[in-house]
């Protein structure tokens, strides 16, 4: 039997419009660089992101000489701002910090049994230091620590993601085919879940939580309660999908051909559905992440030794610290990238799947 | 190309004058990777209380062409530098969005397929009218309300008075369609372009709708640009005819002359696409009963708040083996209901339903399974009937997997080649996917993959009633060649009386609910015994005699 070369499966012409986006190109490109900051993010770190260092530093100017790329650490001159009363800082005289490549350092623990004593950028010496976005109220280097964080931010949105696309999936495919009291019940629960006032919840749940909880089981209960809370608008949507698909000629017609309901399902349903989900799935990462800093903000980030920009977001609550040291919000420029990449990336999908 | 000679048409002997006239009009739409000439190079003219019938396939460019007049063809469209368009001797500068603000509605205005989505259904009909009124003329609100109601008297809509102060919705989609003349009419235009203006209705409505236009005309020398893919109408309403294909005017010339003696092989070939005659005689009498229903009774709704709709009342129906039987009625007849509940995809509340003598108006889903491969259905829409995601394959395989026909993947595939080419299609399209083709294409994998598990009775729901006519007749001759040679039986649900004609050996004509006829259909149609009958007919079969 002869198979036409022109014949396109529905990814490849998904993927052909997709690429039609440069926004969602370029999201796409930040993406693949992210999950890369996730394997390596302790390589690509410049220093040891639990190291400390003098509180607060300011970031340091980077320069180039004859002998390739150093930094300058800002240093105190003494006198202080007359109106501010904070000490003034100047780079001259200041040391230069080299910085190599493949630099070495005390051994340090990449990915589970992985350890390495080597970083892709570091001082030429241990022990010296340099912030390329200054350091936090316990002097540790804040690029590096935003550098480790995407690992425990995004694998916790990712989590809880998957968890309410599943969930909310499942639900809205049941009651949008099941039709009846099913459907009435589950959707019932989810006016519930829609009506529930849910940063009350948060504060709530920050402060009752123990703070001797270990970090592990306090993830756990972040990433419950989020993925509890957030199914429920999907699951609607589904529903509704289901709905309008299960009355679609072809599923008629799958009926007459003698079809049972799983393979109307498995074969009919789910793949129209499917769509849909990808879409929201790249868009409702993003809001988690922003969730994410936006309760660290609020105090209920993840604890130490974890690191996550929420966590990191956490010191900008202390009004005087940001008008002192407004460096400290940089954190937000890694939640930022992070989130518009994915935007554009769902955009572009959403436009590329949408024809149908 | 012929040009026209003068002639005195019979509907308006008056002097001939010149209104508009259309020189090299051409249209291209970029798309992705490229343009499309959607109209390349065409050439007409339009007198004073003439009706010119602009007839062509879905794509020809005949929609695009009167839009270029109107100078709404969109962003993504460009017109030909050469293109002009004069109107009484004046050049309408049709790429002025601003000059053809005035022209629009004031000396040309227009009528659209879909009445149900062009008027607003937020603003009353009255409201509505007097915008047009008042888009173009400053009139006082209260002599524009006057206006609007002598238009709608003048439309022949019963009660104008009251009818100013009701919405769209409390409207049929004929009265609609007559408010949207109105509508057009309010400013007094020269030129009537009505595109497709009854293709949504009934054939009923739809004769009365043509009679209003043509009455109008008359009364007021109204030009009218006729759109239309229906020979019919064109034969009875129009005086001049242009057929387009592909982009260009083949063939133009006085209505009558063009189609009884056409020069042009496609306007031959457009014009014996239109089904005709009666389906040959079919012995049907020592074959077995297929499909038996005694007393088919469908309820809608009843539940909770919704009140009780009977869509179908006391149905007797009965199909032979080899038999062709059509259902024929108007929207909301019942059909549909009708033929979804025979095939048990409906639910029936009432009456006796049985398939090859075996009862089955009670069996569930699942107990209907080993019939489903003799009693098989083709839906009306070709564009939802086939899921997007599967392919050819996919698509005629899945009747013959789910039913355990053919037990090695070659021999399933030997038997989907069979059925597309029983269907007419070719072989090499297995691995395609339904986006790829047409609608008729689409139409004929839906025979494909119905006819692949090899049923006794087939099931049609409108099958070509979103199709053209070219299209619409070779599906018919796939149809009374698979009759011919498998002994394959129809219900066939139309509503379009003469396609029916061409393939039905008998024939039920519906009405809200009911049958209120049933016979051979040479007797039905010939004889009708009720006046409903006789008057659908008449509308279907209608030629006006000159």
């Amino acid at each position: 039997m002869k198979t036409d070369e022109k014949t396109q499966t529905y990814g490849r012409l998904v993927w052909r419009r997709f690429r039609r986006s440069w926004l969602g190109m370029a999201g796409l490109v930040v993406l693949m660089g992210l999950a890369v900051v996730v394997v390596l993010g302790p390589f690509l770190a410049p220093m040891n992101p639990d190291a400390r260092y003098a509180p607060y530093q300011t970031p340091s100017r980077i320069g180039v000489d004859s002998d390739g790329f150093y930094a300058l650490n800002a240093m105190p001159t003494g006198r202080d701002d007359p109106v501010t009363l904070q000490p003034l800082l100047s780079f001259t005289g200041a040391e230069k910090v080299r910085l190599t490549l493949w630099a070495r350092t005390e051994p340090y623990r990449l990915l589970g049994p992985i350890t390495l004593d080597r970083r892709l950028i570091g001082t030429s010496r241990i022990g010296q230091r340099a912030h390329l976005l200054g350091a936090d109220r316990f002097g540790r280097d804040i690029f590096s620590r935003g550098l480790v964080a995407t690992r425990v931010s995004l694998l916790l949105a990712l989590t809880v993601v998957t968890l309410t696309t599943l969930t909310g999936l499942l639900v809205g495919a049941t009651a949008g085919y099941m039709g009846g009291a099913v459907d009435r019940w589950l959707q019932r629960l989810v006016d519930v879940l829609l009506a529930f006032p849910q940063l009350p919840l948060y504060l709530t749940l920050g402060a009752l939580i123990p703070v001797t909880v270990s970090s592990g089981l306090f993830v756990a209960i972040l990433i419950a309660t989020l993925s509890v809370l957030g199914w429920a608008g999907l699951s609607r949507e589904i529903r509704g999908k289901t709905l309008m698909l299960a009355r679609m000629d072809y599923v008629r017609a799958a009926i007459a051909m003698g079809a049972d309901d799983r393979r109307i399902i498995l074969h009919h349903i789910a793949p129209n559905l499917m769509s849909h989900v990808l879409v929201s799935f790249t868009l409702t990462l993003p809001t988690i992440v922003l969730l994410e800093s936006f309760l660290g903000f609020l105090g209920l980030a993840v604890k130490p030794p974890m690191i996550s920009w929420g966590l990191m977001l956490q010191d900008v609550s202390g009004y005087s610290a940001i008008g002192s040291y407004p460096f400290i919000l940089s954190p937000v420029i890694f939640v930022f990238v992070t989130v518009f990449a994915f935007n554009a990336v769902g955009d572009a999908l959403r436009d590329a799947v949408d024809p149908y | 190309m012929p040009l026209e000679t003068p002639y005195v048409t019979p509907s308006i002997p008056t002097e001939r004058q010149r209104l508009l006239e259309a020189r090299d009009i051409a249209v291209a739409f970029s798309i992705e990777g490229g343009t499309v000439e959607a109209v390349r190079g065409v050439d007409f003219h339009i007198d004073r209380g003439e009706t010119l019938a602009l007839v062509g396939e879905s794509g020809s460019g005949k929609s695009v062409t009167a839009r270029a007049l109107m100078g709404l063809l969109g962003r993504k469209a460009r017109l030909s530098p050469s293109a002009r368009v004069t109107l009484d001797g004046q050049d309408l500068r049709v790429r002025d969005e601003r000059k053809m603000r005035d022209v629009r509605g004031r000396a040309i205005a227009m009528v659209f397929q879909e009445p149900m989505s062009s008027l607003n259904p937020l603003h009353t009909v009255g409201g509505q009218i007097v915008e047009a009124i008042q888009a173009h003329a400053r009139v006082p609100t209260r002599e524009a309300r006057t206006r609007a109601c002598e238009l709608l008297a003048e439309v022949r809509l019963p009660n104008p008075e009251a009818l100013l102060d009701r919405y769209p919705h409390e409207l049929s989609g004929g009265q609609r369609q007559r408010v949207m003349i109105a509508m057009a009419l309010s400013n007094k235009p020269a030129l009537l372009i009505a595109d497709e203006p009854t293709t949504a209705l009934d054939v009923r409505v739809q004769a009365e709708i043509l009679e209003l236009i043509r009455d109008l005309q008359s009364r007021y020398n109204l030009a009218v640009l006729l759109i239309t893919h229906d020979l019919t109408v064109v034969r009875s309403y129009s005086d001049r005819i242009a057929v387009m294909r592909q982009g260009l005017i083949v063939e133009t010339g006085p209505t009558t002359a063009v189609l009884d003696a056409p020069t042009h092989p496609y306007t031959l070939q457009l014009r014996d696409a239109e089904p005709s005659g009666y389906a040959e005689d079919v012995d049907v009498e020592g074959q077995p009963v297929l499909l038996e229903a005694r007393g088919v009774r469908i309820v809608y709704g009843g539940r909770a708040k919704s009140p009780a709709f009977v869509a179908v009342e006391a149905a007797d129906v009965c199909v032979r083996r080899g038999e062709a039987v059509g259902i024929v009625g108007e929207s909301g007849s019942g059909k549909t209901s009708l033929a979804l509940a025979l095939t048990r995809l409906a639910a029936i509340t009432a009456g006796e339903v049985s398939f090859d003598g075996l009862r089955i108006e009670a069996l569930s889903r699942r107990e209907m399974r080993p019939l489903r491969t003799r009693l098989q259905i083709v839906l009306q829409d070709p564009f939802s009937s086939l899921n997007p995601r599967l392919s050819v394959q996919a698509l005629i395989e899945e009747g013959l997997i789910v039913n355990r026909i053919g037990h090695t993947a070659s021999e399933r595939l030997e038997k989907v080649c069979k059925a597309l080419g029983d269907a007419g299609l070719p072989q090499d399209i297995l691995h395609r996917f339904p986006h790829e083709f047409s609608g008729g294409q689409r139409q004929r994998l839906s025979i494909a993959r119905a006819i692949a598990v090899e049923p006794d009775l087939l099931v049609l729901d409108e099958p070509t009633s979103a199709l053209d006519l070219s299209v619409q007749a070779k599906i018919l001759e796939t149809l009374k060649d698979l009759q011919q040679r498998r002994g394959l039986g129809y219900l066939f649900i139309s509503h379009d009386l003469r396609v029916v004609r061409a393939l039905c050996q008998r024939i039920i004509v519906m009405r809200d609910g009911v049958i209120v006829e049933s016979g051979p259909t040479r007797d039905v149609l010939e004889n009708p015994q009720s006046e409903y009958t006789a008057r659908l007919v008449k509308a279907a079969f209608q030629v006006r005699h000159t």
